[in-house]
């Protein structure tokens, strides 16, 4: 047998011309993120935008029958919570009181029509939503925190908004435009990942857009309401902004809603600029007791 | 401007977790090849070929089957690069080095299982996606190679 000197044998042979260099992957790596990023990213901006005009043009009376078919999606829970609330006698006064002023507000609103009702739910956490259906949800634990007439207003007027502002109708349009794409990609778990952070962050950063809006409309709506009183509007979003962490203040771009800071300063320009006076605030009509200990006041004010 | 930096936040962070990866897969991935370079060089001298006959007329004292085997797992950086790789198409780099270093394993461990053997004979290497990755289509995860082949010693 011919001895080969292994050296000079293992120098003939290249057996990396068969495989990538470690660099080159990562540049591809990078170049396929990149590109992938950007195309994802235009493409979901562009449906989006498409998908809010439509909603734009769409005829009220679709809205409702939207609304309609969205409600009975909704219904199991919703009956859930009216079971709950429906058992004490103080809950209906309360949860007709709150309806009294939702339907105070809707008058010389585009909703005046709409059958705005108000669910008033057994909940400890502080938080108020609108759900599709023209219904607004309002828990126990905020209606507790509040501590005037004009702050409970300034919360529901907000509410008044998303479904004003079409803000449901347009969410959903973007989750459908989300659900039509992603299918797409479930083969690829990376590109899906990409795909449902884009749009996720996308949609939070839109979130938090239609809240400032929401809380514009609602600071219009107050001052047509209440003859341009500006009393009790800041009030709430003041106290959480108190008790806000910064940890939450920095993670405000994850947040599908602005932090209460932000709020406070742009409702405070909000009524200068509108020219509101403070004129005075009027107390809530049915007290509830508080709760002893004060429960975590990280209040969302989903749509 | 809130949703750039909404999403530089949200990518942003598996990115991060996809770097370490990277890292941890490039140390593993060094760590195995020089291992490959010395073996190979040693053993550089036991030709594994793929013929069925001898090609000279020396003389057999014994011969027998040996085989190596081998699975190595993709890291999470190639998985992802993979993954990304499908959706626009060309060179799946993530894969290559994946199947080379089992494919040369299985082979090293095939000629270390027949220490003093001349030749390896009829050399066949055969793969096969195992784990949690071979009931799924969608991605590969780890991949078993089998090197086997017929080792034969000279009389000396």
């Amino acid at each position: 047998m011919i001895e080969i000197d292994p050296q000079k044998q293992l120098d003939l042979i290249h057996s990396e011309v068969n495989t990538a260099s470690s660099t080159s992957m990562l540049k591809s790596f990078f170049q396929l993120f990149a590109g992938i990023t950007i195309v994802l990213l235009c493409g979901f901006f562009i449906l989006f935008v498409v998908a809010e005009f439509v909603v734009e043009l769409m005829p009220a009376t679709w809205e409702d029958s939207i609304h309609e078919t969205l409600a009975k999606m909704n219904l199991e829970s919703l009956e859930k919570s009216e079971k709950e609330s429906g058992e004490e006698d103080q809950h209906v006064k309360t949860q007709a009181y709150i309806q009294e002023l939702v339907d105070q507000l809707k008058m010389g609103t585009r909703l005046m029509n709409a059958p705005l009702t108000v669910r008033f739910v057994h909940a400890k956490e502080a938080n108020a939503w609108a759900v599709p259906g023209y219904k607004i949800i309002v828990t126990e634990g905020l209606y507790k925190d509040m501590e005037s007439e004009n702050e409970l207003a300034m919360i529901l007027a907000h509410e008044l908004g998303h479904f004003d502002l079409r803000h449901i109708m347009k969410n959903s349009a973007r989750a459908l435009v989300i659900l039509f794409f992603t299918p797409f990609l479930s083969q690829q778990q990376g590109a899906l990942s990409i795909c449902e952070r884009i749009a996720n962050s996308l949609n939070t950063g839109h979130s938090r857009g239609q809240e400032e809006d929401s809380d514009r409309y609602a600071l219009e709506l107050i001052a047509d309401t209440y003859n341009g009183n500006s009393a009790g509007v800041v009030d709430f979003f003041q106290r959480l902004s108190q008790v806000e962490s910064k940890v939450s203040r920095g993670l405000a771009y994850l947040s599908t809603h602005p932090s209460s800071g932000k709020r406070v300063k742009l409702l405070k320009q909000g009524i200068s600029e509108l020219g509101l006076t403070d004129q005075g605030k009027t107390p809530l009509r049915i007290k509830l007791e508080k709760a002893e200990e004060k429960e975590s006041v990280e209040v969302k004010l989903k749509e | 401007m809130d949703s750039i930096i909404g999403i530089l936040f949200e990518l942003g962070f598996p990115l991060l977790l996809i770097l370490i990866a990277y890292a941890i897969g490039t140390i593993t991935e060094k760590r195995h090849y020089a291992s490959i370079y010395q073996r190979e060089k040693v053993l550089i001298n036991m030709p594994a070929v793929n013929i069925e006959r001898i090609p000279s007329h020396k003389r057999i004292s014994s011969s027998y089957m040996v085989r190596g085997s081998c699975v190595i797992s993709l890291d999470y950086f190639k998985r992802v690069l993979a993954s990304l790789r499908m959706l626009v198409g060309g060179r799946v780099r993530a894969y290559e080095t994946l199947l080379d270093r089992a494919r040369r394993e299985a082979t090293l461990r095939m000629k270390e299982s027949c220490p003093g053997a001349d030749l390896i004979l009829n050399l066949r290497l055969e793969n096969a996606a195992i784990g949690a990755s071979a009931d799924s289509k969608r991605q590969i995860g780890s991949i078993e190679v089998v090197a086997y082949g017929t080792a034969v010693f000279y009389e000396k």
